[in-house]
C-alpha cells in the first residue's frame, strides 16, 4: 500500500470527529472517499496531511481547545504521523485543499512556484510547469494575473496545478467540484481522470458521489466520522439502504 | 516658494523614514500576526548602539551601523525564539509582551546612557542652499539610504525563493506549510528582517535626531498610524500611507505657526478619522479565520 491509515481517531476537544479509521490506497489507484457533510471526510485529508498534527501543535499554546490524535500512519513504507506537515509534501504527498486557497494576492506563477518549493531541479521544475500547463492551458494564460481575480474553477484548476508542482506520488483533493457549475464541474473531473491517467495516485474527497463513483478504482464511504463501507461503486450503489441513508441518492 | 520646497523636502524624508518602519512592522504582523510595539525600541536600540560603538569604541560611523543593525537583527531574533514564539497563539500576550519588551529597553537605555540628550556627528557635514532652503548632505543620504532598502526588500520578496516563503505565509500560512515551507522558520526570519529594517532606520536616522530613552515613542505613534491608514499587514499600504502623514506632518509644521507642536496630534487625528471611516485602512487586507 503506498498510503496506509491505521486506527486512526481525532479529537477536537470532546467531539470525535475520526472514530478509528482503517483505510488505504494502493499505487495508481484513484480512490473517493464520500460521505455526508461533516463526516470528517476533511479531517481525515487534513490528518493524512499533517495539518491536524500542526493544528495541535498550535492550540497546545492557545485558549482553544486541545485536539488529540491517535493511530498510525506509513506512506511508501515510512511512518509519517509524527513528520511535521511541511516535511511530509518532500514525501510525495500533498492535498490540493478545501475551498482551493490559493495565495489570492500572488500571480498564477508565484502560486505554483509555492507549490515546487522543495523542488530544487530547476528542469524539473519546468518540466513540471509544462505538465500542469498542458492540463490547464487556462493558467498559462493567465500565468500574470492575480490569482484572487480568478474564476472558481480556474482557482479550483490552480489549486491542482500548485500541487502538482511538488511531484507528487498521492495527490489528495478535497472537494474540487463545490460551487463550480455543472459543466465545469465535468471539467474538473475529466482533468483528475487524466492526472490519474498520468500515473498519479489520487485520493479524491467528493460530494458529488455519482460522477466520482463511475471514474474511482474504488470507493469509501464515511459517515460520523467511521467508515461504514467500502468497495467499488456500482457494488456500493446496489446497497439500498447505503444510497439512500449516506449517499442521498 | 521656500516653504513648499521645505515641505517637499521634510515631507519625502519622514515619509520614507515612516516607510522602513511601518514596512517592517507591516511585515511581521502579516507572517506571523504579531503586533509589535517594541519595533521602534529596536530602532532605538540601533541609534544607542552607534552611539556606544563610535564614543566608546571610537569606531567610525559606517561601522558602527554595521555592527548597531546586526546586534539589533540578533537581539530581536533571541527575543522572538525566547518570549514572543511560545505565546505566539495567545494574540493578546504578544501584544503585552512586546509593550514589556519595549519598556524594558527603554528602561536598559536610561541605565546605561542616562537620560540626557544625546547625538552622534552627521557622516557629511555640508549643505547647500536652493531658494534660500538649506538642504543637508546628511538628509539627502538618508532619503537615499531609505529608497536603496525599500528596493533591496522588494527584491529579496519578490526575485527569492525566500521572499516567495515570506508572501505565501503572510496570505496564509496553513497552506504554506502545506506546500512544504517551514512557517515558523520563516516566521523568525521575518522577525530578524523587519527588527532588520527598524535598526536600519534608527541607523540612517540617528545622526538627524536626539537620542533618549523615550525618543521610541514618537516614531511608534506615526508608525501606527501610517499602518492603520494604509491598512495593517498591507506592504502597499504602508508605504503610501507613510508618505501621506509624512507630507501631511511637513505641512502642518511649515505652513501653520507653532505647527511643530501639532505634529503628533495630526497623526493620532489621521488614525482616528481613519478608523472611523474606513476601518480596513487604504489597502487592507481582509483576514479570513481559516481552519
Amino acid at each position: 500500500m503506498l498510503l496506509e491509515v491505521s486506527n486512526v481517531s481525532v479529537w477536537y476537544d470532546k467531539a470525535m470527529l475520526i472514530n478509528n479509521v482503517s483505510m488505504g490506497v494502493d499505487k495508481g489507484e484513484l480512490v473517493s472517499l464520500v460521505g455526508p457533510n461533516g463526516a470528517g471526510k476533511s479531517t481525515l485529508l487534513r490528518t493524512i496531511t499533517g495539518l491536524v498534527a500542526w493544528e495541535k501543535d498550535l492550540t497546545k499554546r492557545s485558549t482553544h481547545g486541545e485536539i488529540r490524535l491517535e493511530g498510525q500512519i506509513t506512506f511508501d513504507g515510512e511512518r509519517i504521523d509524527q513528520v511535521p506537515a511541511h516535511e511530509i509534501v518532500k514525501r510525495g504527498l500533498i492535498l490540493a485543499p478545501e475551498r482551493r486557497r490559493p495565495f489570492k494576492e500572488m500571480t498564477v506563477i508565484d502560486n505554483l512556484m509555492v507549490g515546487a518549493y522543495l523542488v530544487h531541479d530547476k528542469a524539473n521544475i519546468e518540466e513540471n510547469l509544462e505538465k500542469v500547463y498542458q492540463l490547464f492551458p487556462v493558467l498559462k494564460d493567465r500565468s500574470h494575473q492575480v490569482s484572487g481575480t480568478l474564476s472558481g474553477g480556474e482557482q479550483q484548476m490552480l489549486a491542482v496545478g500548485r500541487a502538482l508542482m511538488s511531484n507528487p506520488k498521492l495527490l489528495c483533493i478535497d472537494e474540487p467540484s463545490t460551487g463550480l457549475a455543472p459543466i465545469l464541474r465535468q471539467e474538473v473531473f475529466q482533468r483528475i481522470r487524466e492526472i490519474s491517467s498520468l500515473g498519479i495516485t489520487v485520493l479524491l474527497v467528493e460530494q458529488e458521489v455519482s460522477s466520482v463513483f463511475k471514474m474511482a478504482t474504488r470507493n469509501y464511504v464515511l459517515s460520523a466520522g467511521k467508515i461504514i463501507a467500502e468497495g467499488k461503486g456500482d457494488e456500493l450503489l446496489e446497497n439500498e439502504l447505503l444510497r439512500k441513508t449516506y449517499l442521498g441518492m | 516658494m521656500s516653504i513648499v520646497l521645505d515641505i517637499i523636502i521634510s515631507g519625502v524624508i519622514s515619509g520614507s523614514i515612516y516607510a522602513l518602519l511601518a514596512i517592517g512592522f507591516s511585515l511581521i504582523f502579516g507572517v506571523a500576526r504579531i503586533v509589535n510595539i517594541a519595533h521602534t525600541a529596536f530602532y532605538m536600540v540601533a541609534a544607542y548602539c552607534i552611539y556606544a560603538v563610535t564614543n566608546y569604541l571610537g569606531w567610525p560611523a559606517v561601522p558602527a551601523m554595521f555592527i548597531a543593525v546586526i546586534f539589533s537583527v540578533i537581539l530581536g531574533m533571541v527575543t522572538y525564539k525566547l518570549l514572543l514564539n511560545p505565546i505566539r497563539e495567545h494574540e493578546g500576550a504578544v501584544l503585552i509582551a512586546t509593550i514589556a519588551i519595549a519598556m524594558i529597553f527603554e528602561q536598559v537605555m536610561s541605565l546605561i546612557f542616562t537620560g540626557t540628550f544625546l547625538s552622534v556627528p552627521k557622516l557629511v557635514e555640508d549643505y547647500f542652499t536652493i531658494f534660500g532652503v538649506k538642504v543637508f548632505y546628511q538628509q539627502l543620504l538618508t532619503l537615499g539610504a531609505a529608497l536603496a532598502i525599500m528596493l533591496v526588500l522588494l527584491l529579496f520578496l519578490f526575485k527569492t525563493k525566500l521572499g516567495l516563503a515570506v508572501r505565501s505565509t503572510a496570505q496564509d500560512r496553513e497552506v504554506a506549510n502545506l506546500m512544504g515551507i517551514n512557517e515558523s522558520f520563516v516566521a523568525m526570519i521575518t522577525m530578524g528582517i523587519s527588527v532588520g529594517l527598524a535598526a536600519i532606520t534608527g541607523a540612517i536616522v540617528v545622526p538627524l535626531t536626539i537620542l533618549e530613552p523615550h525618543m521610541w515613542t514618537p516614531p511608534l505613534i506615526m508608525m501606527m498610524a501610517v499602518v492603520v491608514l494604509g491598512g495593517l499587514g498591507s506592504l502597499k499600504g504602508s508605504f503610501v500611507g507613510a508618505y501621506i502623514l509624512g507630507f501631511a506632518e511637513a505641512i502642518v509644521v511649515f505652513a501653520f505657526p507653532m505647527g511643530a507642536f501639532l505634529k503628533g496630534s495630526v497623526a493620532l487625528s489621521i488614525m482616528i478619522l481613519v478608523l472611523i471611516i474606513r476601518p480596513e485602512g487604504l489597502f487592507g487586507v481582509y483576514f479570513e479565520e481559516e481552519r
